[in-house]
């Protein structure tokens, strides 16, 4: 039997997960707790002055509020997001092993996220891991971030051997294994695809919380006019940067045609639609029969009935996971940790800094055939 | 490197200073920065010292330290 511990800190979610193998490799989930850093929301009341003096004289009330008097919350910023997680994360660790009923002497191996994600937050988890290790002489695990997801998703579904689409907020690719590499089949040539929908959110004044992603999912079921967005699949991959500049260039006078909800349902289909076709492609190219959603864009149930659609004209089975494994979780990277681990990887104290940039492929899937 | 400091931090013990120490030293150095971890003759003392190109520079990285080093002590405290 073998217990992991597993710290993920990434974006703005920190994890901890405590994952448990007995002798026979059956897993079980012993705890997974998460707390989300939302930025808070601004007040804002713009007044503006006309810039000429002539129009001052001539419209005595210059002052006006432009936009919502309440804006959304921004984008998360590395330092503010590392803070949240520097205060969340002893108690998060703490409530993780009252959860389980252990202590930190019943761990076998420590895992931590390495990479790919941001430096700051990342941080966190890395300084708390090499703590613990070092304070009780347990090993070490810097598990890479997109393993993690494709790890724990494989575990939950018990998918065999999927093509798997991976899509959150900062990674977005098109996997499948082979020869004990997770291949990249294709990926996002820009920005990710949750990172897309996020700032959309923004330009449509969509709140944050409990996420953009699903403010928006909320929001396109009550969509129904459709407008043409720009489609962009390039091959194998994905381009989103262009769709984001036409929609910040575009919004405000679609808006005075089409409602927010019409934007939502719009976007989503046509974001949908190009994920569909890459990892049809890809289902194609390696003869699966199988696709995995996993990443934070994985919990949208139109993206998974979409994607269901094409699998099943293919013949063939789609997985995907509930929101507790879908979005950023401490669980999954206690699960790939625990498989590294038994396959005899640990990693050396000097080898634990993180990094920005992690391929996926990058890393030797030796417990796999 | 012109700009330096050196700051010390007592832990309770040469234990829990060399456990700070090595968490620390793991990291890969700032841009344009050193930075060394030791515990002293293996005292309680967290020895850690920082050289920058410039004032500027080294005000970043005592700022970012120091908010490693509470986090470490105060995982050290919470898992002792």
């Amino acid at each position: 039997m073998t217990v992991a511990l597993g710290l993920e800190s990434s974006a703005n979610k920190i994890g901890v997960g405590i994952m448990r193998h007995d002798a026979a490799g059956v897993a079980t989930v012993l705890a997974n707790v998460r707390r989300t850093y939302v930025t808070p929301v601004n007040i804002i009341c713009f007044f503006s002055l006309p810039s000429s003096m002539l129009t001052l004289l001539l419209f005595p009330s210059v002052f006006f509020i432009i936009g919502d008097a309440f804006q959304p919350g921004t984008g998360f910023l590395p330092k503010d997001t590392a803070k949240h997680h520097r205060n969340c994360v002893i108690p998060l660790v703490l409530e993780a092993l009252q959860v389980a009923g252990l202590s930190v002497t019943d761990l076998d191996v420590i895992c931590f996220t390495k990479g790919p994600g941001m430096g700051g937050p990342l941080h966190v988890s890395a300084l708390i891991a090499r703590t613990l290790s070092l304070l009780w002489n347990i090993p070490l695990v810097g598990v890479n971030h997109c393993i993690g997801h494709i790890e724990m998703g494989r575990m939950i579904t018990g998918a065999q051997n999927p093509v798997v689409l991976y899509v959150s907020g900062g990674n977005t690719q098109v996997i499948a294994y082979a020869e004990k590499r997770y291949q990249i089949f294709g990926e996002t040539l820009d920005i990710a695809i949750g990172n897309c929908l996020d700032r959309f959110a923004r330009i449509i004044n969509l709140s944050n919380d409990p996420s953009p992603g699903y403010n928006i999912e909320q929001c396109a079921k009550k969509g129904s006019k459709f407008v043409d967005l720009p489609y962009t699949v390039k091959g194998m991959d994905m381009s989103f940067s262009g769709i984001l500049s036409h929609l910040e260039k575009t919004a405000k006078t679609m808006l005075s045609e089409y409602s927010k909800e019409d934007l939502c349902f719009s976007l989503q289909e046509n974001l949908f639609a190009m994920l569909v076709e890459v990892t049809e492609r890809a289902m194609a190219h390696v003869g699966a029969r199988e696709v995995l959603i996993v990443g934070g864009v994985g919990c949208n149930e139109r993206l998974q009935e979409m994607m269901g659609l094409m699998v099943q004209q293919r013949g063939g089975h789609l997985f995907a996971t509930d929101e507790s494994f879908c979005i950023d979780n401490g669980i999954m990277i206690a699960q790939a940790g625990l498989l590294m681990f038994k396959s005899g990887h640990t990693t050396p104290l000097e080898d634990t800094w993180c990094t920005q940039r992690y391929r996926t492929d990058s890393v030797l899937v030796s417990w796999r055939d | 490197m012109p700009a330096s400091i050196r700051i010390e931090i007592p832990f309770d013990s040469q234990r829990h200073a060399a456990v700070a120490a090595s968490t620390l030293s793991a990291d890969k150095n700032p841009k344009y920065t050193t930075m060394t971890f030791s515990n002293e003759s293996d005292s309680n003392v967290l020895l850690v010292c920082i050289e920058s190109r410039d004032a500027k520079l080294l005000r970043t990285a005592v700022t970012s330290i120091m908010e490693s080093v509470q986090l470490v002590s105060d995982a050290i405290d919470a898992f002792k």
